[in-house]
């Protein structure tokens, strides 16, 4: 994900959901409930508290997210 | 009249010089030595009441008021020192455990006071963690020079399964020793450098039933994800089970943890536990350190063939569980 998507899913966090997606087109888009059966990319759960850690810095929640999916 | 020079003075007192001479002290008889003595007691004992509150009016008596004084002390404590209880009636006021392995009433896995190890690292300061399965797992970076730091937690990474909701059920016996209610549940969090994002995180309370083989539910804390887990701070952590059951001696119980997070992006929260001999034990029960349901589907179930469980020897996972005194 980059900084850019992060920022504006976090922007509509409270009103569309912490659950984020990627779909079939490469856009993202976020939702309240959990899917299993969804044909989408499952992204991550953004917590409260995960969007606070970074204080507004997208960019480092980017990199985080970056190493997580170089190691997986 | 002149007055004596130096010689006449010393003619008119040759001979009495004091001492020069035996003067035998007047003897005294029974009835005198009684009475100086008994004039010193009662001066001691005048001495003792008026430093306690005496006033002499002139018509009373030092000894008798002392007497008077300590004959009424002696009866207020007599009155208040009988021996009124009997250890076999009376009940606990609390339960029992040393203040190392867990808190005053709890039930733990494994003391507290052995959760920690070493960690060896390149960084003056100390990491917040030690993978106890993977012991060049540290929270820290750096290769300038080596430093030993103690009070490491160490911990496991609960395991999970990419792409499904599913992971790993770790459960981890506790055997009763006390009777009462349980209580609260504790755990240790907070080891992770950063909160990594999850699905799912619950912490459950189970019980071997000896009569089916199962390791049946008796609380389920849900999903609590963004509750007491949610946080980077190293920390023990509780919940209150609210179920107000009573355990008895000789139960098992098992603390149950599940985390899933099934993105590729998503990372477990770490859990303290620490490491084990790897050796089975040849015991009838409890023959390993802990046990696990490998990649069960999210939630842990009701009830699960302890058979079933996969035996793990390489960890012990720290938690206790809270009793109150019935």
């Amino acid at each position: 994900m980059t900084a850019a998507e992060i920022a504006a899913l976090v922007a509509v966090a409270d009103t569309e959901g912490r659950y984020w997606w990627r779909d079939g087109n490469g856009d993202c888009y976020a939702s309240a409930d959990y899917d299993e059966q969804s044909a989408d990319t499952y992204l991550m759960y953004a917590s409260p508290a995960w969007c606070a850690q970074w204080g507004g810095d997208w960019e480092a929640a980017a990199a985080a997210l970056a190493e997580i999916a170089a190691q997986t | 009249m002149t007055e004596p020079t130096w010689e006449q003075l010393f003619e008119a007192v040759q001979g009495r010089v004091p001492g020069s001479t035996k003067q035998q002290p007047t003897k005294e008889d029974f009835d005198e030595l009684g009475r100086k003595t008994k004039f010193a007691q009662r001066r001691y004992a005048a001495d003792v009441a008026m430093t306690s509150g005496f006033v002499d009016t002139g018509d009373n008596d030092p000894l008798d008021w002392l007497t008077d004084l300590f004959t009424g002390i002696d009866n207020s404590i007599t009155a208040n020192t009988d021996a009124i209880a009997n250890l076999e009636t009376i009940a606990a006021a609390t339960n029992v455990t040393a203040a190392w392995v867990s808190d005053l009433e709890d039930m733990a896995t494994i003391p507290r006071a052995l959760v920690k190890t070493y960690a060896l690292t390149g960084n003056s300061s100390a990491p917040k963690f030690r993978d106890v399965l993977d012991y060049d797992s540290v929270s820290s970076s750096g290769t300038s020079e080596y430093r030993l730091h103690r009070g490491v937690c160490p911990t496991i990474r609960p395991e999970k399964v990419d792409l499904v909701s599913e992971g790993h059920i770790y459960y981890t016996p506790i055997i009763v020793d006390r009777s009462g209610t349980v209580d609260k549940m504790r755990w240790i969090v907070g080891a992770d450098t950063s909160l990594f994002s999850i699905n799912y995180y619950e912490m459950a309370l189970c019980v071997y039933n000896p009569d089916t083989g199962n390791v049946e539910k008796v609380w389920g804390s849900g999903d609590i994800k963004d509750g007491a887990a949610d946080t980077t701070t190293l920390a023990e952590v509780y919940v209150s089970m609210g179920i107000g059951q009573t355990v008895t001696p000789g139960q098992v119980l098992f603390v149950a943890h599940q985390q899933t997070a099934p993105s590729l992006l998503q990372v477990t929260r770490r859990f303290a536990a620490v490491d084990q001999l790897n050796k089975a034990r040849t015991v009838p029960l409890l023959d390993a350190a802990c046990y696990v349901a490998p990649s069960h589907t999210q939630g842990i179930p009701s009830s699960i063939s302890f058979a079933s469980l996969t035996r793990e020897n390489r960890f012990l996972p720290y938690a206790a569980v809270s009793v109150v005194a019935a």
